[in-house]
């Protein structure tokens, strides 16, 4: 069924979509950087964008969740980069987070310092599969990868993350 | 593969991770907003004159371009 934009406007109202989407979409920034204060600077910044440019929305090339969670992602992943950037330009008020990896990959991992250890492309596909249970088409959709890398990602997420858990990484 | 076949010991320790969440405004508070203002990076204003690390020399010349456009008014006073 195609809807016009003024009856899609108003099926999609903000609150709405806020009350429905503001955990899960919580849930995988926190879970991917795990940082409170990012993480809840994301979740609202995607809904003001997503309010910004409500009008770009099309019902037909994607559902409203995969349509979310990819801003929230490029959002996330625009924030990291900005602040690696700082990385480079000041690293002395870095060296505080670096001692802390190096201390905690002595003991054993648990599932959060092991979810942080796996690079980056990997780590949206694993949370995004098993936390959020998308499929790999919708996955391939909000990291505007193909599927045959999200499929072969997965794989190689899953065979990393085992590895860190057991300690032979 | 999906969510059904990942592992059941690696589904065991995924698991584990535990989020609390917190109150999420939909809105941001002022402060908050004057806060990622201020955080907010901003464009280099190098960029217009297209300085980059390896374009020193460009550095170098730009000074004594300005010098002799400042110095050009005197020529016509001699």
């Amino acid at each position: 069924m195609n809807l016009n934009k003024a009856e899609q406007e108003e099926q999609y109202s903000l609150e709405e979509l806020f009350v429905s989407y503001k955990t899960p979409i919580y849930l995988f920034i926190y879970r991917y950087c795990q940082e409170e204060q990012l993480s809840i600077d994301i979740v609202q910044d995607t809904f003001l964008r997503f309010h910004k440019y409500q009008h770009q929305f099309d019902a037909r090339k994607s559902s409203i969740k995969t349509y979310l969670f990819r801003m929230a992602y490029q959002l996330m992943i625009n924030r990291l980069n900005k602040r690696q950037r700082w990385k480079k330009l000041l690293p002395f008020l870095y060296q505080k987070e670096a001692q802390h990896e190096s201390m905690s990959s002595i003991d054993k991992l648990t599932i959060q310092e092991a979810i942080k250890q796996l690079p980056e492309h990997q780590r949206a596909i694993i949370l995004l599969t098993y936390y959020h249970d998308l499929s790999q088409k919708e996955i391939a959709k909000i990291l505007e990868i193909p599927i045959g890398t999200v499929k072969s990602r997965l794989h190689a997420s899953l065979k990393r993350l085992k590895e860190l858990l057991e300690g032979t990484a | 593969m999906n969510k059904k076949e990942i592992p059941e010991e690696l589904k065991e320790r995924l698991e584990e991770f535990h989020v609390e969440i917190p109150q999420i405004p939909l809105k941001k508070n002022k402060l908050d907003q004057l806060a990622d203002w201020i955080c907010k990076p901003v464009k280099s204003p190098l960029e217009f004159l297209s300085i980059h690390e390896k374009s020193t020399i460009k550095l170098g010349l730009y000074p004594l371009f300005a010098i002799f456009i400042l110095l050009l008014p005197t020529m016509f006073l001699i």
